[in-house]
């Protein structure tokens, strides 16, 4: 499993999030159209805040050619739902029953890691650690 | 506007800064929640928003702009949103500090700008209230006078303190704001006296008896100013009742009559024995009483009015959790008995919340009550206030044995939310039966596998496919989120046992 640390500036919305996240994940456009499908229906079964500024959009899919985590952080808050100021998105793609996003999932279970995360500061070596 | 929202108002622009919602809930004696409703609440009525909110600073008054939007001063606001029914007490407890003294109701009235038929409507509702407690309203003319016995009086005017709710405040601090006519040397007096009974005792007066204690010193300094007090001190010193009252706490005693007197010596009063007894009475109605003895017949009749409770529930004495619960409950109506014993009305601050969060439970309390009362179990009939804390004994017991419940967590993935859901519900519920993490389409294949789950706590919706109950949450595990998975608990627990 890969984790990156991803900083962006003007984004409008979570759409346009979600749309340059994936593109990020250097995938085919049919694979892309899929992992964007999942993730919105997910959205549509509940909330994926799991703090205050934090969303977790993540999916599970067997297509995948490898499981990544993606630590996104906004240097504009943007709405979701009904909260307005998300600045930062975890974002898990994930194969089948892989461990080690299970494992990263444990730590996220700490609030002092989902603060971290949180940190404009944070560079891409802290973030590796913050999941070993 | 209700009396929360005023004292909300009235709360900010006093303190003329941001001022959190727990800060504020504490002040005023609601939950936070009230704080939250009744602040959009005022905002929706004035059509702009006069109180702002900020991120982690809490809540701070426009104040300009509620003058400009309320049109008038702070202070009018204030004549406002007087009810009749708050207008009315104001009255009745002026009367009864001045008791048995007359008073010119044009004086009284002057401020509340009322009609001549709205005040005569008010006296006949005060008349009432005062023939309840075995006193009488005279009028002769425009002079209004209470008559009636001194102890009467005193208990009239604790009532009408109670009802007005200003007893609702926890802190001495707070409830010494809530009398505009207190002045700075009489607070200072009154809380170096509690000061001094807490050292002397050498422990903490916990609340309520704090405040009711600060407030029966209130009482007694306003009644000496303003009334005339008659009191039948020889016949009641020399009573039976008192005389072994005094023997039995020497130490209370000697603590009750140097406050007393120095009272007395504040006021520049002549204050007679009897008044001892009174204080006397309060504190020995405190909840503490590692030492000093209580009375035997009371114990026994507290030990039974607990079966009692118990029984009503259903529940088996011989649970050691049972146990404990009823060991609670004795060490907490055996000064109640002695509270009612002596009619010492005391408020309880958390009443509203309990009713909303434990609505169940105190209904069955106060129908329990009812009953225990009709089968001559308990003297007295008593009050929403006193099942309130009751109540609490019971909403504790239940929330820890419904930590028996097996309980499923559950997400789409089941690697996702469901995994920091359940974390979260472990570090606030540590003892529940968390029985492990699925995803729904897991859970939909291999039900047989969850039979014994009593509760599915979900991050999006399911059909449960066995007998589970099901709680929607967020994956954030907010305050409203855990409330909502402790009232199941204790809901269904009663629902089980009743």
């Amino acid at each position: 499993m890969k984790i990156t640390l991803m900083k962006l500036n003007n984004i409008a919305n979570y759409d346009e999030w979600l749309k340059v996240t994936i593109d990020s994940l250097s995938l085919s456009r049919e694979l892309s159209a899929n992992v964007l499908l999942l993730l919105q229906q997910r959205d549509q079964l509940g909330s994926v805040q799991i703090d205050e500024h934090v969303i977790m959009p993540h999916v599970v899919y067997d297509r995948l050619p490898n499981s990544r985590l993606i630590v996104s952080q906004l240097s504009e808050p943007i709405h979701y739902r009904a909260t307005k100021d998300i600045t930062t998105g975890i974002y898990i793609f994930s194969r089948p029953d892989d461990s080690s996003i299970s494992k990263a999932v444990d730590c996220l279970t700490d609030e002092s890691v989902i603060q971290a995360l949180q940190n404009s500061e944070l560079s891409n070596q802290q973030l590796l650690k913050l999941f070993s | 506007m209700t009396k929360s929202s005023d004292k909300i108002i009235n709360t900010l622009a006093k303190y003329d800064r941001f001022v959190t919602s727990q800060e504020l809930a504490q002040i005023i004696g609601v939950s936070t929640k009230t704080i939250y409703r009744s602040v959009n609440e005022i905002n929706q009525e004035y059509g702009s928003p006069i109180i702002k909110s900020e991120r982690g600073k809490g809540y701070v008054l426009d104040y300009g702009k509620y003058l400009k939007l309320s049109g008038q001063t702070h202070e009018e606001a204030n004549l406002m949103v007087k009810s009749p029914l708050e207008r009315r007490n104001e009255v009745l407890t002026t009367l009864l500090f001045n008791a048995p003294l007359a008073v010119n109701i044009n004086d009284i009235y002057e401020k509340y700008y009322v009609s001549a038929e709205l005040i005569r409507q008010d006296l006949v509702a005060i008349s009432k209230i005062l023939n309840k407690n075995k006193l009488t309203l005279k009028r002769n003319g425009n002079y209004v006078a209470v008559k009636g016995k001194e102890q009467l009086i005193r208990r009239a005017i604790n009532n009408a303190l109670v009802q007005s709710k200003a007893m609702n405040t926890e802190s001495i601090n707070d409830f010494a704001s809530e009398f505009e006519d207190l002045s700075n040397y009489d607070n200072q007096f009154l809380t170096t006296q509690i000061a001094w009974i807490q050292k002397s005792l050498n422990t903490t007066i916990p609340y309520p008896y704090n405040v009711n204690i600060f407030s029966h010193l209130y009482v007694l300094i306003k009644r000496f100013r303003n009334g005339k007090v008659v009191s039948d001190n020889n016949q009641i010193v020399r009573d039976e009742k008192y005389r072994q009252l005094r023997e039995d706490n020497a130490k209370f005693w000697k603590i009750s009559n140097d406050v007393i007197q120095n009272t007395a010596d504040y006021i520049h009063r002549n204050i007679p024995e009897i008044e001892s007894y009174y204080l006397l009475e309060y504190l020995i109605s405190m909840r503490y009483n590692h030492d000093f003895e209580m009375d035997d017949s009371i114990s026994s009749e507290a030990s039974r009015l607990a079966d009692y409770y118990i029984n009503g529930f259903g529940l088996n004495s011989n649970d050691p959790k049972v146990k404990a619960l009823k060991s609670d409950l004795i060490s907490h109506i055996r000064p109640m008995y002695n509270r009612l014993n002596n009619q010492i009305v005391i408020a309880n601050k958390l009443l509203d919340d309990i009713k909303s969060e434990y609505y169940e439970l105190f209904s069955h309390l106060k129908k329990l009550s009812a009953e225990a009362y009709n089968n001559k179990l308990l003297p007295w009939n008593i009050s929403d206030d006193e099942i309130g804390f009751l109540t609490l004994y019971f909403a504790k017991y239940f929330e820890e044995t419904s930590l028996r419940k097996k309980v499923l967590v559950m997400c789409a993935s089941g690697v996702g939310t469901s995994k920091l859901l359940y974390a979260k519900i472990h570090r606030n519920f540590p003892d529940l039966d968390l029985v492990g993490m699925t995803s729904k389409n897991d859970y939909e294949r291999h039900y047989g596998m969850y039979a014994n789950v009593d509760l599915i706590v979900s991050t999006i919706p399911v059909v449960p496919k066995n007998n589970e109950q099901v709680i929607l949450s967020s994956a954030m595990f907010n305050t409203q989120d855990k409330n909502r998975l402790s009232r199941y608990l204790n809901e269904n627990n009663i629902n089980e046992v009743k």
